[in-house]
Parts: C-alpha cells; sequence; structure tokens
C-alpha cells in the first residue's frame, strides 16, 4: 500500500511539472526568469538596475507594440512585413509636421497641410497614426479582395510606405522635433515610462478584444480554417482587412516611440523591425499558420528578446552578433513550434 | 462565298491576335518593347542609347542570375528570402579573399580563380542548409530564409566589422563587364531552361511544385527536390555576388541590399505563379530585364530613391494581383 501511494505521488510531482510545462506561457516566464538571472550575474548586476529596466521598457515598446499588431495578422495565418516601412512612412511624416526647423524639403509638406509653425503633438500624431491605418487598409483589401498573398502584399507595402517615407524626409534625418513630443519615448509618469505605459495599455486592450469579444472568435476561426468560417457566418474579407488595419495602427505607434526616444526620424532608424516584430510573436508561441497564439505569450516573447537585445548591448557584443542572434531565435522558436506541433 | 472566305481570314487574324497573347511570354515581351519604347520616349532618348542599353545588360545580369534560382524555389511553392544574405556574404568573402588590405583569411591574397570557387560553395552550402531547415524541419521556407538572410548579413558583418573592401586585383573585372556578365546571365538561364524542360528532374519540379502530396505519392522524394531548389538558389545567388563584386570592383554591405525582392520580382513579372508549379525560364528572363529597364530609367531620370522604391513595390503586387485576377477569370 505505501509502495503504491508513494508511487502515486511520485507521479503527481511529475504530473505537476508536465502541467504546468504545458502552458506555454509558464514555459515563456520560465525562460524569461532563467535569463534574467543569467544575465544578471553575467553582467554584473548592471542589466537588473533600475535605469537600465526602464531602458528596456522604452526600447522594446517599440517591437512589443509592433508585435501585439505582428500577433493579429498572424492568427489569420497572415504575416506583416511592413512594419518597418510603415514605421518609417508614419514617422517620417510625424516629424516632419512636429519639426521645428523648416527644410526645403520639409516646406513641401508644410506647403501641402498649410503650417508655418510646426504642428502640436495633437495634430501630428494622430496624422501619423491614420497614415499607419491607411497603409494597412490598402494591405488588407489586397489580401482580402483579391488574394494576393499576404506576404507579397505587405512586402510590397513595406517598399511603398518606405518610399513614401523617403518622399517626404528628401532621405535626410529629421532632426529637432517640438518638445512636447519628447514624452512618448523620454517622459515618465511616477517613474514609470511612458513608452511602457503605452506598450502595457495596447496589451491588456488587445487581450480584452482576444479574449472577451466575438471578434476574436471571428479572428482565430479566419486564421485556423478560412472556409469554415465563412459557412459559419463570419465575414472572413472583413476580419483580414481589420487586423492590417490594426497591424499599421501599432507599426505607426511603435515608430512614433521610437521617434520620440530619439527625437529623430531616418531611413535606417527602423531596420529590422519587422523581423523583430516577427521574432517577438513567434517566440511568444503564434503559430505561422494561424488561430494560435496568445497575447500573453507575445509580451512574454517582446520581453524575451528586449532582454537578450539589451544584454548584449550591455555587454558590447559585435553588432553582427546582435542579427545573427535574432535570426538564430526566429529559427529555432518556428522549429520547436514544429516539433511540438508533431 | 466570298463574304465567308473574308470573315474566316477575319477571324483568322483576330484567332492569331488572342492565341499570341494567350502565350504569357509573348505578353511579356511586348510590354517590354513598349516599355522600353515609351521610357525611350519619356526620356528624349537618354535611356535607349548603346551605353544605356549594355548597362542595363549587365545591371540585370545580377538580378537575373538570383532570379533563375529564385525561380526554382517558386516553382515548388517555396521562396528564398535570403539570396541578399547569402550573396553579400560571399561578396564580402570573396573580396577579403582577393585582397591585401584584409588578408586574416587565408593570409595572403587569393587569384581570383582560387575566390570565386570559394563563394560559389558557400553559397551552395548556404543554399543546402536552407534546404536541409525547411524539408527536415517542415518549417515555412518564408520563416526560415527570412531568419538566414539576417544572419547571412551578420556574417558579412563579422568578416570585414563592416568596412567596404576596394582595390581588388584588375584581372577580376572581366567577369561584371560587358561579354562575360550577360554571357553569364544568358547561359545560366540556358541551362536552367534545358533543366525545366528537358530533364526528369525539371519535371520532377513541376510535379513537386503543383502538388505535393500527389508528387509524393507517385514516388517523387519532395524533402530532397526541395533541399536541391535551394541549393540551386543559394549557387546563384552566389553567382550574382560574383558579378556584381566584378562589376564594382570592391565588396560592401550595402552593395547588394533588395536582392531578394528584385529577383522574387522578376520571377513573378515572369509570369511563375506564387503557389507553385507554373511558369518558365524565359518568362524570368523577360521579367529581369523589365525591371532592369524600370529601374535604370528611374535613375537616368533622377526619379530619387522614394520613387523607385513605391515603384518596385507596386510592380510586385501588381503583378500578383494580375496573376490571381487573371486565373479567377479562366
Amino acid at each position: 500500500m505505501a509502495e503504491v501511494a508513494e508511487r502515486r505521488e511520485r507521479a503527481t510531482a511529475r504530473d505537476i511539472a508536465r502541467r504546468v510545462l504545458r502552458y506555454e506561457n509558464a514555459t515563456l516566464g520560465i525562460i524569461l526568469a532563467v535569463l534574467v538571472a543569467v544575465f544578471a550575474v553575467v553582467t554584473g548586476g548592471k542589466s537588473v538596475r533600475i535605469p537600465n529596466v526602464r531602458m528596456i521598457a522604452v526600447e522594446g515598446a517599440t517591437m512589443g507594440v509592433g508585435a501585439i499588431g505582428q500577433l493579429f495578422v498572424m492568427l489569420t495565418a497572415g504575416i506583416d512585413l511592413s512594419v518597418a516601412g510603415i514605421a518609417f512612412g508614419t514617422g517620417a511624416l510625424g516629424a516632419s509636421m512636429m519639426c521645428t526647423e523648416v527644410w526645403r524639403n520639409i516646406l513641401v509638406m508644410h506647403h501641402i497641410l498649410g503650417y508655418t509653425e510646426p504642428a502640436s503633438i495633437w495634430v501630428g500624431v494622430p496624422a501619423a497614426l491614420f497614415m499607419g491605418a491607411g497603409f494597412g487598409v490598402i494591405s488588407g483589401l489586397l489580401v482580402s479582395r483579391i488574394g494576393v498573398p499576404p506576404f507579397i502584399a505587405t512586402l510590397g507595402m513595406w517598399q511603398i510606405a518606405h518610399g513614401t517615407g523617403f518622399m517626404i524626409t528628401g532621405g535626410f534625418t529629421i532632426p529637432h522635433l517640438i518638445d512636447p513630443f519628447r514624452l512618448f519615448g523620454q517622459g515618465f509618469i511616477y517613474g514609470f515610462p511612458v513608452a511602457g505605459i503605452i506598450w502595457i495599455v495596447v496589451a491588456v486592450i488587445a487581450y480584452f478584444v482576444l479574449n472577451y469579444t466575438s471578434y476574436a472568435r471571428a479572428v482565430y476561426a479566419t486564421g485556423s480554417n478560412p472556409v469554415s468560417a465563412w459557412l459559419s457566418g463570419i465575414n472572413v474579407r472583413r476580419t483580414q482587412l481589420s487586423v492590417y488595419i490594426i497591424a499599421g495602427l501599432t507599426a505607426a505607434l511603435g515608430g512614433l516611440i521610437r521617434a520620440s526616444r530619439v527625437m529623430a526620424v531616418s531611413d535606417a532608424s527602423f531596420d529590422g523591425l519587422e523581423l523583430q516584430t516577427i521574432a517577438c510573436a513567434v517566440v511568444g508561441g503564434t503559430s505561422l499558420f494561424g488561430g494560435k497564439g496568445t497575447v500573453v505569450g507575445v509580451v512574454l516573447g517582446s520581453v524575451i528578446i528586449s532582454v537578450i537585445l539589451n544584454a548584449m548591448t550591455i555587454l558590447r557584443a559585435d553588432p553582427f552578433l546582435e542579427s545573427l542572434v535574432l535570426g538564430v531565435i526566429v529559427i529555432v522558436a518556428v522549429g520547436i513550434d514544429y516539433w511540438r506541433g508533431r | 462565298m466570298a463574304e465567308v472566305v473574308e470573315r474566316r481570314e477575319q477571324v483568322t487574324f483576330r484567332e492569331m491576335a488572342r492565341r499570341a497573347l494567350r502565350h504569357e511570354n509573348a505578353v511579356i515581351g511586348i510590354a517590354l518593347a513598349a516599355l522600353i519604347g515609351v521610357l525611350g520616349g519619356i526620356s528624349r532618348g537618354a535611356t535607349v542609347t548603346p551605353g544605356n542599353m549594355a548597362n542595363i545588360l549587365i545591371q540585370s545580369s545580377v538580378r537575373g542570375v538570383a532570379a533563375v534560382g529564385q525561380a526554382f524555389c517558386i516553382l515548388t511553392a517555396n521562396f528564398d528570402l535570403s539570396v541578399a544574405g547569402v550573396s553579400v556574404m560571399t561578396m564580402m568573402l570573396g573580396s577579403a579573399m582577393m585582397t591585401t588590405e584584409w588578408t586574416n583569411i587565408l593570409g595572403y591574397p587569393a587569384s581570383p580563380f582560387m575566390a570565386m570557387p570559394a563563394m560559389l560553395v558557400v553559397g551552395l552550402a548556404w543554399g543546402i542548409l536552407n534546404g536541409f531547415l525547411v524539408s527536415r524541419f517542415n518549417m515555412p521556407s518564408l520563416i526560415v530564409t527570412f531568419g538566414m538572410w539576417q544572419i547571412g548579413y551578420a556574417v558579412a558583418y563579422y568578416i570585414t566589422e563592416g568596412k567596404a573592401i576596394t582595390s581588388l586585383p584588375q584581372s577580376f573585372a572581366v567577369y561584371g563587364a560587358l561579354p562575360a556578365g550577360p554571357i553569364i546571365f544568358f547561359s545560366v538561364a540556358a541551362v536552367a531552361y534545358f533543366i525545366l524542360n528537358y530533364t526528369s528532374f525539371g519535371r520532377r519540379v513541376y510535379a513537386a511544385g503543383g502538388n505535393p502530396v500527389s508528387a509524393y505519392l507517385s514516388g517523387i522524394n519532395v524533402k530532397r527536390m526541395y533541399v536541391i531548389v535551394f541549393a540551386i538558389s543559394g549557387f546563384c545567388a552566389a553567382l550574382a555576388s560574383v558579378v556584381m563584386t566584378s562589376r564594382a570592383m570592391a565588396g560592401s554591405i550595402e552593395g547588394l541590399r533588395g536582392l531578394e525582392l528584385d529577383s522574387i520580382a522578376s520571377v513573378v513579372i515572369g509570369g511563375v505563379s506564387l503557389f507553385g508549379g507554373r511558369g518558365n525560364m524565359i518568362g524570368v528572363v523577360l521579367g529581369a530585364i523589365i525591371i532592369g529597364v524600370v529601374n535604370n530609367a528611374m535613375s537616368v531620370m533622377h526619379m530619387g530613391h522614394a520613387g523607385q522604391y513605391i515603384v518596385k513595390g507596386a510592380i510586385i503586387i501588381g503583378a500578383v494581383a494580375a496573376d490571381i485576377l487573371r486565373r479567377r477569370g479562366r
């Protein structure tokens, strides 16, 4: 009898571990904790000091907000490669409107919009977000109405948005933005960075939308089987369109946060952002085939990637190593996802 | 009677036009000719000078060689986004091997006949790695090659710490100059055309792309096909890098940026379906030249980066959308 009881207990302990590990987010949390501990030791505690944690929140916000838009697109079995292009295009528009220096190339913007003074953030920021949504509408229409594969539609949109940004900036860096714009990337509320707060707010809204609304059902259903979703009365086309608009908005918001952090926009500001957001989503357990993924997972994935990139900066790793690690992470994360799915 | 004959003749003429238009390559060829004519008119002849035409041909060779490899991938419904990464990597490797200012790899400057095979072998190996990851782990090629693109750039940075390498040996300048560059392009395309149309391997590529399941059921090793097409694409990317390095006579990180997009655009404009199994090499060659003509006209007319980005994005989306709409109409 005693033997049996013992055996059962042992099985339970193992079972608990197995159950915890079955929750992907628990696994991710454990990985994150281990990474934070390891980096804290390796950097001699530098990585866990308050200023650095704030830095991670600010640096990660651009990627993290963009990754939430990426999650919506990937849930419908799409992929958004236009994140970096949209962030630059919209950032360029916002920056050129809010720039205190009126250059020749930016003058064009001011002529079109009739400004003689830089716009306030209440005009510049909504304009940038609106433009992001507009780019999203175009790629969304291409995907949902014509049936262009998402990656081609967004690859093309990336070029178009990047070109639009180039047209606005004329290829120059736009510095000297109006001072109130500093808030998004450098502001603090009771010691909390505003960028981090924006990230949390976006994540909470996305969590609510994806867990407590009928729209969430439409998104997940469209991703896992568009035909059966259509047959059960879901407007698949409209759902597809909507996720690209969300992705355009989040990309624009991410772009504004980074623009505000460095108070400048240039065409190289957002290099690699699309891969970073994909990495965040994939590490967070989002499936590339749609219908699988959670906001909590994506936020954890974004934090993991931010922590890794931050630690590499502290350790003064070669810039090449950063892209190497990112590439390897994406491939390994996708590989693990497939290996587990088998 | 006379009436009937006349009507029949009319029908025949219309029929001929319709038949010609049904051949995708004829449409693409007509589009190319029209494009050259219109752009020549707009630029008041600046784009159609012999010097500029030669320039277009050489520029198209780099893109075209990469596009031939990309076409093999897309015919099996895969994508190789790592083209720019692997070609930049081999560019930096080759230039580093051939110069004295950066001799950490060998310790002495290698001759082009040593550097070029090294570049091609690295490209081939990179492609095999891509194919291995895609076929053995069943991962989507889009993501795998996107990651490998990033890694390729990282290795390129590592080789030279991001610096440009100049002063390559003069004997290397041949491969990107006028006769050799286009000859490489056309001979690669001709070999690919032959392989795709007259060998059982080519038929198997189409079968694996058209319907992988039925191809597998009819005894084709689909996974091995994937490895081979990615190997071809990696090799072609390295070959494109040889032509480009020789043309620029320098290795730089920015030298081949956007090659993956250009090669996909060439393939798509050439009428190859993104869903696999449909398309041919002649279309790809024409597609590469069309992109070359458009790119060149934009820089001759000083349209700047902005216009080039926007036009290229619109071309890619437009070509794919046209392909889808036309197939839906059938």
